[in-house]
């Protein structure tokens, strides 16, 4: 970044970017490491074939980055002020000016992030460490593990737009090489394919957005001397917004700000798996459950809404955005609650759940709470990735079974599981005021409080409801799994320590982790809303979180209700689910999904394959055969009747000569008329 | 030596050396190649390294290969040579590149030195199959370096005539293609482009009366010559691109072809047409660039969007990859169409990242059809089990050609996009650039589908004993290819310093160009405005 707009952020004041000291290099550390590690695991064979020098090389880089991160976190200049340690280097130029560039941004809400991506990751390489155990290729597993981290890191620390779908994509792909890593079964490589052509969808959107957003900005910035080519910069737009205001930068005609704030928006639909874009995240349980665990539950899934927070001016100010946002979210919301109120597979269940819970962050973003929807982001991170450690424990107790009637009783036989998933349960259903209490109700007191939304009554009603709905899952679930008598046939078995302790670990983070929201007033007198919020605020424009206690009461009072409806259905239920004949068609519509999947798969296998067979059908007979053939053809044909024009005869030559010469003068009038018409 | 000399001659010399060899001295062919190509490889990374610092030693030299007259520091053709061969005629020898020329031999010397690799496996007719393959590229080398009008088409027929016997000779039919028809296809459209541009040329040296292509540079034609033979000269090349509706040509020659020619078919012979665009079309006739380029925006569209939807249609993973090209070729051309700095920067760099790619996926293919003899994704499976490194190349190869990041693809299609995004004012509201963007959705479809069905799921009984790459010689090209997409992707601006230093005349051209159309439509307007209303067309004008 060039001087002369250093001083131009300077002359606006806050905040202060610093591009030298510990934290600007550490940045880069952290970013690298994993990269390092999956390059070498990758390429080098005497590493990969060794899976336990592979698994140490990986988990030491997390492991590095986390320590790293907590050291940029107590590291006293970020904490005195809101400074920004952001290290820019020109990646593509053009000539002289830069057009991409590439660095790492470290401010307050990027350390969070990262400490969330580095700490619940480190806990589950290590896991993985145990549940992979036997598998022959390991080392290949750890290798596209540590490679997700360094694109999750990089949406994390990216400074510019750019370089945020750089990593953007690159997280598709680890994602998709990780969902397909048992390659040989069919349906692991389709749901990697889904998951990837999904995302692509999503991508579409978001390429779009923030080229619109470039060209705007770009435009407006070129008022202030500016190089239009930093227009992909967070900071270049955010400055650009505030000074010019939304109305002036998007200039063009009413909606554009809107526009392409809802195709930014597509991006974390399809990443953050949001209706309708949700579809790949169940299939991709495919998975093994240490990658189901940290990517498509605690952080890959998390960076749509994470990337909505980065470029939060964007959204705020623009129109009909937010209402669309905040709509999108409730309805993912309550469609994947219902979803996973049908589910018998363990892994789908907390699937559909995380679906549910990317649904309240989404309508935290609509309606402008943007640190509720990072707070709910950090609590779901810890208690979900524990939820999901606590399945694969169980699926590996239990030999690979993953279907719930299948299961039951496992209270006594796996202690330990059972203990920390009854703790991630608590956090998730918020029956308690522990991690998700906190942050879910944030988010239902921001819906009361937003005017940015139009409707937003019923999507608070709705996210009532869906708390409601959430408890009566979760402890469906728990009855299934951990109540009553053992079904299943194999012998089950508690799992080895090195699995567990993440378990314990994960669950203490689960229990403390929401008093960091923990409003100020409750305890005494304060000044900001909670801590968490102070320790946000410059981040974020729109109003600071609230807690409403009145709704929380609701809220809890609605979420007890759906436990007391599970204990009563499935406490001694054995393996039979007696709600299929209760609910009828509404279950059957459940069941299927909505009949989303069934929409999309017939979109693709016969409109996009009918439109491809057309296409295919038009080149091959009409432009090959027809057109070209038929081309040839006539030239033989013909050439038969050229033949004959040399016959001797004067006269044809006669004929021909004066053909020739009269398109000759044709085409010099041509010349000689557009010289007239052109001038020139 | 001028090094570029060099990079023409060792294949020329190597090609003639190989007609005194005894046919069956199979290794000793297979070196010569392999050391003629490697030397042209060489000369081109060093003249690629030292591209920035080149200077001529001789004032005399330099200024032959100024194209900026006045400026003579500018020298913007580098490592030039000139020997005068005809003067009546005006005919030269001269050699010289700018950096998009430089881009586009060194891409060559690349694919050839990885295709002659590859083709070890070649058993029949080895001598005369390298004869070939040398003359070819000799020929391709020729074009990208002649800066003389008659060499430039002398190398190009060159090209075409040794592609004829190879794809004739040591391709092959399959159930989608017949070797024959492919064949004489694909020589005829060729020819058939090459003739019209041809009739352009010729056109070219009449109104000028020189072939001196740095001197034709600044010749200046008239806005109607212009007007007139600027669609002759583009159609020519835009069938060599192949720009839709010219293209079916291109997915049948690669079907019928062996791998490596088609490599260099789709590597470097399509980039040809594109090459031919840039350096002729664009660059001599930018007024009336200005006025057709939109329309190949359109045009370009069909490329980008029927080019893929064809290929998902395909399950020939030959015809996959060859409609794919025609595809990708679409992000080429709407590169050039957006006539912005980004847009044909990016295009010149995804002609050198696709040309990679492509050679890439094609060797792969050709490495498992030598053992199973089928393409087709329904015979095929699972065969990443018995070859895990072709496997793990040719998802590499799909993921560059997905335009994912990391590899070169990437850099250089989202600089098309954004350079057409840029250009939207003159670009139909930016509605092109929005289909290359979904272009890169259905990119996805077809290549995830050929990743998923030929690689992944169950190995069939029948593929139990396909080989792998295990030596060091048979892994080196594709370790190659994978290294240079790797390299330019992760660090793109040493290519595109050197390819900006060519770009830039250009578009400072086309913009000269445009000012010039508009000062023409300004002052035809005038002359239509009676007197007194003069004043204020004119700010209506500048107004604008």
């Amino acid at each position: 970044m060039d001087g002369a707009f250093l001083t131009f952020l300077a002359a606006k004041g806050e905040p202060t970017l610093i591009n030298t000291g510990f934290a600007s290099w550490a940045a880069w550390v952290i970013l690298f490491a994993p990269l390092l590690v999956a390059f070498l695991v990758t390429a080098v064979p005497a590493i990969r074939k060794a899976n336990g020098l592979a698994a140490a090389l990986s988990i030491s880089s997390v492991g590095l980055g986390l320590v790293l991160t907590l050291f940029v976190y107590f590291f006293p200049m970020l904490q005195a002020g809101d400074n920004v340690y952001e290290h820019i280097v020109s990646w593509v130029a053009i000539g002289d000016s830069p057009l991409i560039t590439f660095g790492t941004r470290m401010d307050a809400l990027a350390v969070t992030m990262t400490l969330v991506v580095t700490g619940v990751g480190f806990a589950i390489f290590v896991y993985a460490l145990g549940y992979m155990k036997g598998d022959e290729s390991m080392g290949r597993f750890y290798g596209k593990f540590a490679l997700f981290v360094f694109s999750m890191l990089g949406i994390v620390m990216s400074p510019n737009f750019f370089q945020t779908f750089i990593f953007w994509e690159l997280v598709g792909v680890s994602s998709y090489l990780l969902i397909g890593y048992y390659w040989r079964k069919h349906s692991a490589g389709e749901a990697a394919k889904k998951a990837f052509m999904t995302n692509r969808v999503g991508d579409f959107g978001f390429l779009l957005g923030i080229l619109m957003v470039w060209a705007a900005v770009g435009d407006a910035t070129g008022a202030f001397g500016q190089d239009v080519y930093s227009a992909f910069d967070f900071t270049v737009i955010e400055r650009a917004v505030q000074t010019l205001g939304a109305s002036t930068l998007f200039w063009d005609s009413i909606g554009y700000a809107a526009i392409a704030a809802a195709l930014v928006f597509c991006g974390a639909m399809g990443k953050s798996a949001q209706f309708p874009l949700h579809v790949w995240l169940p299939d991709a349980m495919e998975g093994p459950t240490p990658v189901s665990a940290l990517m498509h539950a605690a952080t890959m899934v998390a960076a749509g809404v994470y990337m909505i927070i980065r470029c939060n001016f964007i959204i705020a100010y623009a129109e009909w955005a937010p209402t669309l946002i905040c709509w999108l979210g409730g309805i993912t919301a309550f469609i994947a609650a219902s979803m996973a109120i049908t589910q018998n597979d363990i892994k789908k269940v907390l699937a559909y759940s995380t679906l549910s819970q990317l649904g309240y962050m989404t309508m935290a973003l609509g309606a402008g709470a943007y640190t509720a929807a990072m707070f709910h982001l950090t609590t779901h991170a810890f208690f979900k990735a524990l939820l999901f450690l606590c399945a694969g424990s169980v699926i590996h107790g239990c030999h690979h079974e993953q279907d719930m009637r299948h299961m039951g009783g496992l209270k006594s036989k796996m202690p330990t599981t059972y203990k920390t998933w009854f703790v991630g349960t608590i956090a998730l259903t918020a029956l308690l005021p522990i991690a998700g209490w906190w942050s879910k109700d944030e988010i239902l007191g921001a819906t009361r409080i937003t005017d940015m939304v139009w409707g937003s009554e019923i999507l608070l009603a709705l996210g009532v409801l869906v708390a409601g709905m959430t408890a009566f899952y979760m402890w469906r679930a728990t009855y299934m799994t951990f109540g009553g008598e053992y079904r299943g046939h194999a012998k089950p078995h508690e799992s080895p320590k090195v699995m567990t302790m993440p378990l314990v670990a994960l669950a203490f983070f689960s229990l403390f982790i929401g008093f960091i929201g923990i409003p100020d007033g409750t305890f005494g007198a304060g000044t900001k809303t909670n801590w968490f919020e102070g320790w946000l605020h410059h981040w974020h424009v729109g109003p600071y979180a609230k807690m409403v206690w009145p709704l929380a009461i609701i809220a809890t009072g609605v979420a007890l209700v759906g436990f007391l409806i599970a204990r009563k259905i499935y406490r001694n239920a054995g393996g039979n689910d007696p709600l299929p004949a209760k609910l009828g068609g509404i279950w059957r519509l459940w069941d299927n999904l909505y009949y989303v999947d069934n929409f999309y798969l017939w979109l693709v296998k016969k409109v996009q394959q009918g439109v491809a067979k057309v296409f295919w059908f038009f080149e091959r007979w009409i432009l090959i055969q027809a057109v070209i053939n038929g081309l040839s053809q006539t030239v033989r044909i013909s050439g038969d009747r050229v033949r004959r024009v040399q016959s001797g005869r004067l006269g044809n030559y006669v004929t021909s000569f004066l053909l020739g010469a009269a398109v000759v003068g044709l085409l010099v009038l041509l010349q000689v008329g557009l010289a007239s018409a052109g001038g020139k | 030596m001028n090094p570029l000399l060099l990079c023409l001659l060792a294949p020329a010399a190597a090609t003639i050396a190989l007609f005194f060899i005894d046919e069956n001295a199979k290794k000793a062919i297979r070196a010569i190649s392999t050391v003629a190509t490697g030397l042209s490889l060489a000369m081109a990374l060093l003249m690629f390294i030292g591209f920035g610092d080149y200077t001529y030693e001789h004032a005399a030299t330099a200024e032959a290969f100024t194209a900026n007259a006045g400026a003579a520091d500018e020298h913007v053709y580098k490592y030039g040579i000139a020997v005068d061969w005809v003067e009546e005629l005006g005919l030269s020898f001269r050699l010289g590149v700018d950096g998009m020329g430089l881009a586009m031999v060194l891409l060559t010397a690349f694919i050839i030195f990885c295709g002659v690799m590859v083709s070890y496996g070649i058993k029949t007719r080895v001598k005369e199959y390298y004869i070939c393959l040398l003359a070819l590229v000799t020929g391709v080398f020729g074009v990208f370096a002649s800066l003389d009008l008659f060499f430039y088409y002398f190398f190009y027929e060159l090209a075409v005539i040794p592609m004829f016997l190879l794809i004739g000779v040591w391709g092959s039919t399959t159930k989608t293609v017949d070797q024959n028809y492919a064949t004489m296809k694909l020589v005829l459209l060729l020819s058939a482009g090459a003739v019209f541009a041809l009739i352009g040329l010729i056109a070219v040296y009449g109104e000028a009366g020189t072939f001196n292509m740095v001197a034709l540079e600044e010749h200046g034609f008239s806005s109607s010559f212009q007007m007139i033979w600027f669609p002759v000269v583009f159609l020519g090349f835009a069938a060599l691109v192949p720009m839709w509706p010219l293209h079916s040509w291109s997915p049948a020659g690669h079907a019928a072809a062996p791998a490596a020619v088609s490599m260099l078919h789709a590597g470097v012979l399509m980039k040809l047409g594109a090459f031919g665009i840039l350096r002729i079309a664009c660059t001599y006739f930018p007024q009336a660039a200005d006025t057709y380029l939109p329309y190949v925006g359109i045009l370009c569209c069909f490329n980008i969007i029927y080019g893929g939807l064809v290929a998902v249609a395909q399950r020939d993973m030959k015809l996959i990859i060859g409609y794919s090209s025609s595809s990708h070729m679409g992000y080429v051309l709407l590169g050039v169409a957006s006539a912005s700095l980004i847009g044909i920067n990016g295009a010149v760099f995804l002609m050198f990242a696709h040309g990679i790619m492509t050679a890439l996926a094609f060797a792969l293919i050709g490495w498992f059809y030598d053992q199973t003899h089928t393409r087709m994704l329904d015979d095929l499976g699972g065969m990443m089990k018995v070859m895990p490194f072709a496997g793990t190349m040719f998802v590499i190869a799909s993921m560059a050609s997905a335009g994912l990041p990391g590899f070169a693809n990437f850099v250089s299609e989202l600089m098309v996009i954004i350079g057409a995004w840029d250009a939207r004012n003159v670009l139909w509201f930016g509605v092109p650039a929005i289909l290359a963007v979904w272009g890169l959705v259905i990119t996805g479809v077809y290549l995830l589908r050929a990743v998923k069905d030929a690689w992944f799921g169950e190995l069939p009984e029948r593929w139990k004993n396909l080989k792998d790459q295990r030596t060091f010689a048979e892994r080196t090209p594709y370790v190659i290819l994978t290294g240079v997409l790797l390299i330019f992707g992760f660090w793109p601006q040493p290519m595109l310093n050197v390819v900006h230093q060519g770009v830039e005349p250009l578009v400072k051209r086309l913009d000269a160009g445009r000012e010039a159309n508009e000062r023409g439509t300004r002052n035809a307007r005038l002359e239509r405005i009676d007197e007194p209303a003069t004043q204020g067309a004119l700010t209506d004008g500048e107004g604008r």
